[in-house]
């Protein structure tokens, strides 16, 4: 059942060399391995320089979002069986590398900030839980699964034009407290996602949508943020 | 070198939903800084799938005395009662205090946050099970951490991401701060404060088969350890009884509790014969030792060494709503559909009751007589109150979590008016340096990978649900064996720049310190009582043992002293289900 | 930069390449017609428009016209609504209509020039 894969990596090591290099390494791994166990099979016994960043290792965490043959995906949840024998890996596409496959997050976290990503309610709350019925529950279902791996912001074209745009992540989690009932900040929050780099920007080119590995339909969100603001009268201009 | 210096009135180490909760409570008080070693949102607690425990009385009758009980009782009464009162009591606000701020819980049809059967939990002391666990379908974990996380940012507590802790300085019976390494850049930082809470969660990663995250070493236990400061019930590890075949990941109880049961390769309900009142819903220890009874015994699946966790008969739509987490782990992992074949699983190590030991309000204490180390505070799992005593129930461990790192978070507030502002020495900043510098120009023939491997496989075998002395013994030799080879190791990235391979060496040093302290805490107790199961001892021993082991190091290896358990209301009686 | 095409991804580029070309030929066109300023150029330009090979131009034009009306079509169906369930299936179906029409529209464009 194992079989030997090439795993070709783009490398950059900042404090031996300023320029990136592919390296080549031969991993054998039985068929219910992942690229993630490939990875750690290179570092713990062919060249422990190789970096890259794990935790969870099932797909909770989103540690390790990575581009694998030309797709992000997250290596801890790419099984090799699934994959041809040349195994291609790159960082996360757009992001200033900080060596080998870890990239600075920093800018995609930021974009989360602008969006008030918290429940914002001043009212002061009931003795026990804040009603809400399932139904509206399921209406934010799918956004609260999203994981932060980045896979999606960095997947997207806009975002690779244009540093600022908000981008799939940021927009999504807009969304979850957008259409959370028990949220009350909602001008606040149109305002903020209906800027220059903001919903406008997406052009439903459902690149996040290909690479979410917590399968949520990012665009489907998008979209039904746009409308909102257009109900809500954001559309970009003065009010 | 160049040393960066901060300064926070409360120095909080780990983001999960212990330094969270703990941070929203300090940031009221004064100033707050986080490190992780992690990106925050990547704590190992988003990975708790099933649920929080508080007797709501949601979805029926229930109180938080029978709960009281069922912990009690699922601690083996080794838990100290006291502390196991406040945590099921402080339950309830505290859950509507999580709803409050935002966690998307799961909902019943009037709205109220929805709950769910757990094992060990049940009504009426002991007489059927009792639906107790607050879910968010199989995300509890992920959903309540990011609303404590995204509350934090809203309260402005400042976040330093990818930092690893060091060295917990304390000094003069006193914690004077912390030293970190930016993984970054390789840049050292001492953040010196009145306060700090250790927040740094299990050390799952010491077992070969486990469902904790690489970052689960343990090295805060090993640094307090270290300096001379006790760890207490180290001996009791959980090993979660439904582990994903081959891998360890976790399938929450919560799949039983949705009607899951566990059978045989004979297809039998082998819990019927082990707990015949609450069956496959019994606490994880028992459940765990009857797999691996089941499996010794040549009733595993075709004979081999696994069991089937059989959720074909449960609604599809229950699947679909209430686990979707992991039947997409047994799609994506093992290709299989649960709602069509059944899941091979297999016990994984899961979570450490033992830890750090703290009074009720995670004040970390110094010794079997109560008295505390100033200014340290621990919550979470690496912290022993004991509320789990021998054997956590399942949805305590989130629930311990908010609990304590909300009392911790509120003690060490409390003292920042009269606290001295500690103060970290160079030589000591110095001496951290030195040993990065060493294990960066190590040159030795080991590697950090061949030590850890050898390391898992050793406790895995010798000190995971069955234990025996002459085991023990023999892991004890060949845990001494590891730390003379852990000598001998050298690592190949010599850089400053995001150094993983650095910090492996690191926490491999700290994980055998651990690994020592289990496993000759396990040799000490001669009983089985909740998770620790030996062979050779097979009743428990209330007489003798029905007490918290403190192990220290002393100059000749480990020592250790006895603490009584405190016992209010519930007096020791058989554990039967 | 290297990164897998997928549907959505391949029908916005064919939605953008194709605007970019519609709007040079719109300014050519515009370009051109502004500077026939008497009969005879007039002519000669219709003469020069016989040509064969500005003859299949039209026809590539007038597919480009097509595919870009129904990418916008498609967008648009999915900002108002439509589930995003379907946007590959309406890419798909855009992209057969698209050449349904085509066949036609050459059917009859051939069949009133020769």
């Amino acid at each position: 059942m194992s079989k030997y894969y090439t795993f070709k990596i783009k490398r950059y090591l900042p404090d031996e060399n300023p320029s990136t290099r592919w390296d080549e390494f031969r991993v054998k791994l039985n068929s219910m391995e992942r690229v993630l166990d490939g990875l750690i099979k290179i570092k713990e016994t062919m060249d422990g320089t190789l970096t890259f960043r794990k935790s969870c290792a099932h797909g909770v965490c989103g540690s390790c979002a990575m581009k694998i043959n030309g797709q992000n995906r997250l290596a801890c949840q790419t099984l090799v069986k699934d994959l041809p024998e040349i195994i291609e890996i790159e960082p996360l596409p757009a992001l200033p590398v900080i060596k080998d496959l870890v990239v600075d997050m920093t800018m995609f976290f930021h974009k989360n900030d602008k969006v008030l990503p918290y429940l914002i309610n001043e009212e002061p709350p009931p003795e026990r839980e804040r009603i809400q019925s399932p139904e509206d529950q399921h209406k934010i279902l799918e956004s609260i699964t999203c994981i932060m791996c980045g896979s999606c912001t960095t997947s997207c074209p806009v975002f690779w034009a244009d540093k600022e745009y908000l981008g799939p992540s940021a927009l999504l989690k807009a969304y979850r407290f957008l259409f959370d009932t028990r949220d009350r900040a909602t001008e606040q929050r149109l305002e903020a996602i209906t800027g220059e780099h903001g919903v406008w920007r997406c052009h439903s080119i459902f690149n996040c949508v290909e690479v979410c590995p917590k399968e949520i339909d990012i665009t489907k969100h998008i979209l039904k943020l746009k409308r909102l603001a257009v109900k809500k009268g954001f559309t970009g201009g003065e009010k | 070198m160049e040393i960066n210096r901060h300064y926070f009135d409360t120095v909080i180490i780990g983001s999960g939903l212990a330094g969270c909760r703990a941070a929203i409570e300090c940031i009221n008080h004064g100033t707050v800084g986080v490190l992780s070693k992690l990106y925050p949102t990547r704590s190992h607690s988003t990975a708790a799938q099933g649920g929080i425990g508080a007797a709501l009385g949601n979805e029926e009758e229930d109180s938080p005395e029978w709960h009281t009980y069922d912990t009690v009782k699922g601690s083996d009464f080794l838990g100290d009662q006291d502390a196991i009162e406040i945590m099921c009591y402080d339950a309830i606000p505290t859950i509507i205090e999580l709803e409050h701020m935002g966690v998307p819980f799961s909902r019943t049809p009037e709205g109220k946050i929805a709950q769910r059967r757990f094992g060990g939990h049940t009504r009426e002391f002991g007489k059927a099970p009792v639906r107790r666990a607050c879910y968010s379908a199989d995300r509890t974990g992920h959903a309540v951490l990011f609303a404590l996380y995204e509350q934090c940012q809203l309260k402005g507590v400042r976040f330093f991401q990818e930092f690893q802790v060091l060295d917990i300085v304390v000094e003069n019976n006193a914690v004077q701060g912390i030293i970190a390494v930016n993984i970054k850049d390789g840049s050292l930082h001492v953040f010196e404060s009145k306060a700090v809470i250790i927040a740094s969660g299990g050390y799952g990663k010491v077992f070969k088969v486990t469902s904790n995250a690489y970052a689960s070493t343990g090295e805060c236990l090993s640094m307090l350890f270290r300096q001379g400061l006790p760890l207490e019930d180290m001996e009791f590890f959980q090993f979660h009884p439904t582990g994903l075949y081959g891998l360890g990941i976790l399938i929450t109880e919560g799949a039983r509790g949705e009607g899951g049961i566990l059978i045989n390769g004979k297809g039998e309900r082998f819990m019927e014969r082990y707990a015949p009142t609450i069956k496959d819903l019994a606490p994880r220890d028992m459940v765990s030792r009857a797999i691996l009874t089941e499996i010794r015994e040549g009733r595993g699946i075709d004979g081999k060494d696994y069991v089937y966790l059989d959720l074909r008969h449960v609604d599809r739509k229950i699947l679909e709503e209430r686990l979707p987490e992991i039947t997409t782990f047994c799609k994506i992992y093992m290709g299989i559909d649960p709602s069509e074949a059944p899941i091979p699983v297999v016990p994984t190590a899961h979570y450490a009751m033992g830890g750090i030991p703290t009074d009720n309000d995670g004040r970390v204490l110094r010794d079997i007589d109560g008295s505390v180390v100033e200014g340290l505070y621990a919550a979470g799992e690496c912290a022993c109150v004991s509320v789990h005593g021998a054997n956590r129930l399942g949805c305590n461990s989130l629930l311990d979590t908010v609990v304590f790192g909300r009392r911790a978070g509120k003690a060490a507030s409390s003292t920042l008016k009269t606290a001295t502002k500690g103060k970290v020495k160079k030589e000591r900043i110095s001496l951290i340096a030195d040993c990065l510098d060493m294990i960066r120009k190590s040159n030795g023939r080991e590697t950090v990978a061949s030590v850890r491997r050898d390391l898992q496989s050793a406790m895995m075998d010798k000190c995971s649900v069955f234990r025996k002395e002459e085991e023990l013994k023999v892991l004890l030799d060949e845990l001494q064996a590891l730390k003379e080879r852990y000598k001998d190791i050298s690592i190949a990235d010599k850089s400053n720049t995001f150094n993983t391979d650095l910090l492996e060496a690191i926490e491999l040093g700290h994980m055998l310190t651990l690994s020592e302290v289990i496993a000759s805490c396990a040799l000490q107790r001669t009983e089985s009582r909740g998770a620790h199961c030996r062979e050779d001892y097979t009743k428990r021993d209330d007489e003798n043992w029905l007490k918290h082991t403190f192990a220290f190091q002393g100059d000749k290896g480990i020592t250790f002293k006895y603490k009584p358990v405190k016992l209010t209301r519930f007096k020791p009686e058989e554990r039967k289900y | 930069m290297r990164y897998r095409w997928n549907t959505g991804s391949l029908a916005w580029l064919v939605h953008r390449v194709t605007g970019i070309i519609l709007s040079l030929y719109l300014i050519a066109h515009i370009y051109v017609l502004s500077h026939l300023k008497d009969p005879v150029a007039y002519n000669k330009l219709m003469a020069f428009m016989k040509n064969p090979l500005l003859k299949i131009g039209e026809l590539i034009l007038f597919a480009i016209v097509l595919k870009h009306v129904f990418a916008g079509i498609r967008i648009t169906l999915l900002e108002m609504g439509v589930s995003t369930k379907y946007h590959k299936s309406m890419a798909y179906v855009g992209a057969l209509l698209v050449f349904i029409v085509w066949v036609v529209g050459a059917f009859y464009f051939f069949r009133e020039v020769f």
